[in-house]
């Protein structure tokens, strides 16, 4: 069976680690780490996940250079992404990061079930029951 | 023929003796300096009598005189203001001299006007501001002339009888004009003696004395006035610079503290994120049946989002926030905040008494959304079994006009400025005395340990007086609480 393909891309490596294990145990998706942004934007051109979870603040390339670089790519400009963010409240993420304007939030510290819930509505091509 | 050479010579010799005589006294005269000259005889007026009193009637006159000139020096030298100077000028001059009433005008050299200033024996109907009069009038020759008039007998002069009429000069009168420095500051009228005949020299004498003490003193107090009143416009710009700067210093501090906040919210945020997935792939794992192990997980989960919810309130807290204001109907804001909270009232009696047609009031819609939704969750904590909320919205005067919590001038309601306001109320168990004095406190709750941070409160009142509000807490134990919040209408 095809699975769908998601990035994390996010400078925190045990987080990635479990969430790529939760994610996988539904056996519907195909998860790839990046920890870092050069090594993100390579695996995006790369893989070409149907969905991208981004962390904002990283070292070096943030989430901000990262959209940017998407967005300046026509193979890649329409990738889904879903900002992973430890921002209080989306109008504020909103007002204080403009780059985010239009797409999802996701904050670090949600359940399981919510974090699925979240990538079922914004991944690509998904078929909703 | 040498007697008449002899005639001739001496003719000339006597001639010489006049002219040099003559020559003599003119610069007597003029030696003696202005202040120092008798009193100039004006135009028309009556002679000063001759005087003939015993050497010892002088000599007790003047220790007299010199007495009373220290006393009025040491009186007008206690005097701090311009009104307890012109007070001091008048009364000595009624005091001493046996007359009727003094009056003291004072000249305005812009206008050409005088007003009155103070009088002493005379009743006067009209205010301050009404008696001026002007440079045609006898004050008016004085501040002219510099110098001072002594009249007998008022009718009997061609030329002052025809001037503009000053009420209290009536008869006899002595006017001095007041004078700094070469400026006229004002006229001291002393009038009508009580006893016959006319102002001998020496009642000139003191009331020229009176008039020179009091002038130097009247520009003393102007100039002490006018040092006081820059010394205290430079102590209120200095206040307003200190506290613009411990506002500055505070608005630092808060934006330095956010900053740490930001900062340590997003570093607590990473590694609590680790441990929401780790506990979520170990629930995911473990049997059903494991109870214990499948209990322990929810603890650490219950704790891991404890943990979250306070580092959102310190954000929540600490950031400096700026509002997005906005006219706004409250009716519709309480209502969509009531709905975020509806999962929770479970066995509760919502009330609503919303006034239709209110204005409209200027807020950060979310900011306000926060602050209900945090007194909605307050009242219904406050009812675990069962209890009514009610939702009170209303307009009206508010009865204080001072901020009961901050004391920043602009946070002041205007005498008659409308307000909306919103009140709150359970029936709850409601909060002692004691515990309402710290009911904005940060961390202070009444909650039990994992209900609450004890923030939810410190955080509406910060929103409210980011809003120029007001918010009041009124509850009795076991019958309910209160929350009443005003807030100002849009103008728009």
């Amino acid at each position: 069976m095809y699975k769908k393909r998601i990035l994390i891309i996010d400078d925190e490596e045990n987080f990635c680690k479990l969430v790529k294990k939760n994610i996988e145990q539904t056996g519907e998706f195909e998860v790839h780490i990046a920890t870092n942004g050069d090594d993100g934007i390579r695996l995006v051109r790369e893989i070409k996940p149907d969905l991208l979870l981004l962390d904002i603040v990283m070292p070096g390339m943030d989430g901000a250079d990262v959209v940017q670089l998407i967005r300046d790519d026509e193979s890649i400009k329409d990738t889904p992404i879903v900002f992973l963010t430890a921002i209080v409240r989306e109008e504020e993420a909103s007002s204080q990061a403009s780059f985010t304007r239009g797409y999802a939030l996701l904050a670090k510290t949600v359940t399981v079930g919510e974090l699925i819930a979240c990538i079922k509505k914004n991944i690509r091509g998904y078929a909703q029951p | 023929m040498v007697i008449l050479i002899f005639a001739l010579i001496g003719l000339l010799l006597g001639y010489e003796i006049v002219i040099v005589h003559k020559r003599k006294k003119r610069s007597l005269s003029r030696k003696l300096p202005q202040q120092e000259a008798l009193p100039q005889k004006p135009p028309q007026q009556d002679p000063i009598p001759p005087q003939n009193p015993s050497y010892l009637e002088d000599k007790l006159w003047y220790e007299g005189e010199l007495n009373f000139l220290f006393k009025f020096n040491e009186k007008l030298s206690l005097s701090l203001s311009f009104q307890d100077v012109i007070q001091c000028i008048t009364e000595a001059a009624h005091d001493f001299l046996p007359i009727d009433r003094a009056v003291l005008l004072m000249w305005d050299e812009n206008s050409e006007k005088f007003t009155f200033a103070c009088a002493v024996g005379w009743e006067h109907n009209r205010s301050q501001e009404s008696l001026v009069i002007d440079k045609d009038s006898i004050s008016g020759v004085v501040v002219r002339n510099r110098e001072a008039l002594v009249v007998s007998d008022l009718a009997q002069d061609w030329y002052l009888s025809r001037l503009k009429k000053e009420e209290y000069l009536r008869k006899a009168f002595i006017s001095v004009p007041l004078i700094f420095k070469d400026e006229v500051l004002g006229v001291l009228h002393v009038c009508d003696k009580k006893s016959p005949g006319p102002f001998a020299q020496r009642d000139v004498s003191v009331v020229m004395n009176i008039a020179r003490m009091g002038a130097i003193s009247l520009q003393n107090v102007r100039l002490y006035e006018q040092t006081s009143k820059r010394a205290a416009e430079l102590k209120i710009a200095y206040d307003e610079l200190k506290e613009m700067q411990d506002k500055l210093i505070q608005s630092e501090k808060l934006k330095a503290i956010g900053q740490l906040a930001s900062g340590v919210a997003h570093e607590m945020r990473n590694p609590l994120g680790v441990i929401m997935q780790g506990v979520g792939y170990l629930e995911q794992i473990i049997s059903p049946e494991a109870k214990e192990p499948r209990e322990t997980l929810s603890i650490i989960k219950e704790s891991t989002l404890r943990v979250d919810r306070i580092v959102t309130s310190l954000l929540d807290f600490s950031r400096a926030t700026r509002l997005e204001l906005h006219p706004e109907y409250i009716g519709s804001i309480l209502e969509s905040s009531l709905n975020l909270v509806k999962t929770e009232l479970k066995d509760i009696e919502v009330v609503r008494e919303i006034q239709e047609d209110m204005p409209k009031v200027l807020v950060d819609k979310n900011k306000l959304t926060q602050v209900f939704i945090n007194l909605f969750i307050n009242a219904i904590h406050a009812m675990p079994e069962a209890g009514r909320l009610t939702i009170r919205s209303f307009e009206k005067l508010p009865e204080e006009t001072k901020n009961s919590i901050d004391e920043r001038p602009d946070a002041y309601f205007e005498a008659g400025e409308k307000a909306v306001v919103v009140e709150i109320e359970d029936t709850g168990m409601g909060i002692s005395e004691e515990n309402l004095k710290r009911i904005f406190d940060p961390f202070f709750t009444t909650k039990g340990q994992g209900k609450g941070t004890g923030l939810g409160l410190s955080i509406s009142r910060n929103i409210i007086i980011m809003h120029k509000g007001l918010i009041e807490v009124k509850s009795q134990v076991k019958k309910g609480t209160r929350v009443i919040i005003t807030l100002r209408i849009s103008k728009e």
